[in-house]
């Protein structure tokens, strides 16, 4: 059974990235220049980290060996397809706003000549400097392409030709990427977020950010997996596929608080002026987003989602995952913002042109996806395990 | 309907009934120990009792008998701990994550791996009450009135949370295992009834808690266990992120980074997991439990030990990357003396023991091999208890001001306990291997006819 990517659906996707283009054009006419980069960092790596998250998700279910989620499988696989899109942009969005976004990044904080000399960033500039930046992040952003594309391919073949020897590839690919995805995303994590601040360290903040990936790419599969269901496109996806969604959902709520709370805490407790650099200004100026995001990532997820009944609604689980989806956007502007606009911040007309565009633009490639391939796995040797999947 | 696809190899191997599980789990229990059980608990016990009087050594005559000093005053004792406790975190993973994961091959090691959890808890626990001094007045780590004599507890201190933390992960961990013994205990205690063994039959007719076997008993079996696992949970995670909190919460250079509690609770389920391997592999041979701890089994123990191993791996990494990127000069000295001070010879042991040693894994042949699978399990212990040595000693055995610097010496009393713990450990360990079912038997049945051997060769699903 294929998706059907109707004219309808198609015209509000173009509609969608068109306001987000017509709201980049604007934002830089109307002089707010910082604020627009800096949204489109926010939504582009939003959207990339959800596209990642599909080939993270179907690498995990091969090396687990997990038959629950073989039927699902083609949503994060359309998902990962993103990446290429949001790979370029963030190209783009370096060449062209680095100097905007990324302090480090002008030449006359290394110059020991000028009076904006600063030290610190003079010794780290052998790690940040923009030829080294540029080759790690198309090196990071090619092996993520590379291993999708890969999967993609064998997932498909396998349909046609059989699982055997395919399965055993995709295992194979699955590893390499998880070997290399384990540390690039640590690296990704501290070269376009945590060197907005470049004096500001943290250890933990590359798995903190893997959580956020990891918690949003979950809340999207199961909107795009309730917006399948509901068009009768997935006869082997139940209620008990829908549960285990809704316990991911739950878990890894869970988990980003572990990993947000032992980064704030432990910032917060030991009180060293580099360290708390940091929250500082997130705590003074952002303060409604900065304890709201808890209640959104975590007491409402927390919440909702702790019946088994709960779990098994699609209303109640379609609103928890917006909820994240919206807590996680936030979680990066509040990661963002304070680096790049500090206290001048407002959530306007730019904040929601340039999101809306990024949806358009993300729902037009996965659903354009999802037409190409049988949305039914056929070939799998954990498919039968999966069809009498109950909880 | 359960079906298992035909790629995923049997868990219980050989022609197995009901019957026949039962006779091979609970046989044991009922027959005399073996020679080599005695042989065994003699050593255990002798290793034991040289703790036991190390312990009342230090206990009369101070923590002076330590080799303890003015700048270092936690290591091997708090090294002890933490390998303890990090030691007895598979088995609440093992019970609780994986259950909730509907992972099939925890039946045949939760019940071994959920009592090395109690015992490795019991140990840690005795080393922040030696190291008191006055153990008597240990009950003033406990929120209790100004009246019997103690100070409210600072709330405020890891030190406190560590109590709190490690007293009710040890309450839920022993009340999940035990709750899991009761059918088993039934079991036993019926067989007793029939073989007219009445000791036997008293000592498990009170163990066994009255458990009749009824539909009702085993709906509330099932119902408490997933509440157990829903709470032990959070648990796993909880008890060793404040351990590390002990360290993380202090300005001490080294100690003080955020990455901390995940990396610790990795740490705590790589060692875990590595000792489970040691004491399985025992257990499979000489209990002759080979078809029930298959291949498949110590596959997936060595799996996890090379996922886990090398996130630690990444840990060490990151923390060496950002010291250097911090520009903090304190940060970056306290890991360039790790790695090339005085004591860089235990930098490179954990480094070569928890890092590239699980790498072997990659190869199908090694994990697939017991001999090796149980030497690295060794190795890794090893390499476990070499980090929390350099994590503690090594950050600070270096002062601000030179004059403090100085160095750690173990003494014999040091040594003493520590090997002390070990033996206390596996003597306990093997009074549980012959008294109590080794492998939970009633929950293994549930899986006889889905992953046993003779089913799946016949292809029957249920």
């Amino acid at each position: 059974m294929n998706f059907e990517f109707s004219k309808k659906l198609k015209t509000v996707c173009y509609i969608l990235i068109a306001v987000g283009i017509i709201t980049v054009i604007a934002g830089f006419m109307s002089g707010e220049t910082v604020r627009t980069w800096s949204n489109l960092l926010i939504d582009n790596f939003l959207f990339l980290a959800i596209a990642v998250f599909g080939t993270f998700f179907v690498a995990l279910l091969y090396l687990t060996e997990s038959a629950w989620g073989v039927t699902m499988k083609r949503i994060p696989e359309a998902m990962s397809q993103f990446l290429w899109v949001a790979g370029v942009i963030m190209l783009l969005i370096f060449i062209g706003g680095h100097h905007y976004l990324y302090h480090w990044t002008h030449p006359e904080l290394t110059d020991p000549a000028s009076p904006r000399f600063d030290a610190l960033i003079t010794e780290k500039s052998v790690y940040l400097n923009t030829p080294f930046f540029l080759i790690r992040m198309v090196f990071i952003l090619g092996i993520w392409i590379f291993c999708t594309h890969l999967l993609r391919k064998y997932s498909r073949r396998q349909d046609d030709q059989g699982w055997q020897g395919y399965h055993k590839k995709s295992r194979f690919t699955s590893a390499v990427f998880m070997v290399f995805f384990a540390v690039t995303c640590v690296v990704a994590a501290w070269d376009w977020l945590m060197s907005l601040e470049p004096h500001w360290y943290s250890t933990i903040f590359g798995w903190y950010v893997f959580g956020s990936l990891w918690v949003s790419g979950t809340a999207v599969a199961i909107l795009l997996l309730v917006y399948l269901k509901r068009k009768n496109l997935l006869p082997n996806v139940n209620a008990n596929h829908l549960h285990d969604m809704g316990k991911w959902l739950f878990a890894l709520s869970c988990m980003w608080t572990y990993l947000w709370f032992s980064q704030f805490m432990l910032i917060w407790y030991a009180n060293i002026p580099e360290e708390a650099a940091f929250y500082l200004p997130r705590i003074k100026h952002y303060p409604e987003l900065f304890y709201g995001m808890l209640f959104v990532n975590f007491l409402l997820p927390f919440l909702v989602l702790m019946s088994r009944d709960s779990k098994r609604n699609t209303v109640y689980l379609v609103a928890v995952a917006i909820l994240v989806f919206i807590g996680h956007w936030l979680d990066f502007y509040v990661l963002v913002m304070p680096a790049t606009v500090g206290e001048y911040w407002s959530i306007g007309w730019i904040e929601a042109g340039i999101l809306l565009g990024f949806i358009g633009g993300f729902l037009f490639v996965t659903f354009k996806s999802l037409t190409k391939a049988s949305l039914e796995v056929k070939q799998h040797p954990f498919l039968q395990e999966c069809v009498h999947h109950h909880v | 309907m359960f079906h298992e696809s035909s790629i995923r190899e049997p868990l219980i191997l050989g022609e197995k009934d009901y019957r026949q599980i039962t006779e091979d789990v609970i046989s044991p229990v009922e027959k005399k120990p073996t020679t080599f059980w005695w042989i065994a608990i003699s050593i255990t016990g002798t290793a034991a009792l040289w703790g036991i009087l190390c312990i009342c050594y230090t206990v009369g005559v101070g923590i002076g008998t330590w080799g303890l000093n003015r700048t270092v005053g936690w290591a091997w004792d708090i090294t002890n701990f933490v390998w303890w406790i990090g030691i007895g975190h598979a088995g609440t993973l093992i019970s609780a994550v994986l259950l909730l994961f509907r992972s099939r091959w925890r039946m045949g090691i939760n019940r071994s791996a959920e009592a090395m959890t109690i015992f490795a808890v019991m140990m840690a626990g005795l080393f922040p009450i030696i190291h008191m001094g006055r153990v008597w007045l240990a009950y003033w780590t406990l929120p209790l009135p100004n009246y019997l004599g103690s100070l409210w507890v600072n709330i405020n201190s890891p030190l406190f949370w560590d109590v709190c933390a490690i007293s009710t992960y040890f309450t839920v961990s022993l009340v999940f295992w035990y709750l899991g013994l009761i059918p088993d205990f039934g079991t036993v205690r019926d067989r007793a009834k029939i073989a007219g063994a009445k000791i036997r039959y008293r000592a498990y007719h009170i163990l066994s808690f009255g458990w009749s076997g009824r539909v009702k008993d085993w709906i509330r079996h099932e119902e408490v266990s997933l509440v157990l696992a829903g709470l032990s949970t959070p648990l796993v995670f909880s008890v060793h992120s404040i351990v590390s909190m002990d360290f993380a919460t202090s300005v001490v250079p080294g100690w003080h980074t955020t990455i901390f509690p995940p990396y610790f609770v990795l740490g705590a389920l790589f060692s875990g997991f590595a000792m489970v391997l040691t004491l399985t592999i025992i257990m499979r041979k000489v209990m002759n439990l080979k078809e029930y701890i298959t291949v498949k089994h110590i596959e997936y123990m060595n799996l996890i030990c090379l996922l886990t191993g090398s996130l630690v791996g990444t840990a060490y990494l990151t923390e060496l990357f950002i010291s250097w990127y911090s520009g903090v000069e304190y940060e970056q000295y306290a890991f360039i003396n790790r790695a090339t001070g005085p004591y860089w010879w235990a930098y490179a042991c954990m480094m070569t023991c928890n890092v590239i040693s699980p790498q072997l894994f990659w190869f199908k042949k090694i994990r697939r091999s017991i001999p090796l699978a149980f030497f690295l399990s060794i190795i890794i212990n090893i390499g476990m208890w070499f980090e929390r040595f350099v994590i503690i000693v090594t950050s600070i055995h270096r002062e601000y001001i030179p004059s403090m610097w100085t160095m750690f010496h173990p003494t014999f009393v040091d040594v003493g306990i520590y090997v002390g713990t070990i033996g206390i450990f596996f003597t306990l360990f093997l009074l549980f291997a012959k008294f109590f079912p080794g492998i939970a038997q009633s929950e293994l049945k549930t899986i006889l006819k889905i992953s046993g051997e003779k089913y799946k060769q016949n292809g029957v699903h249920h």
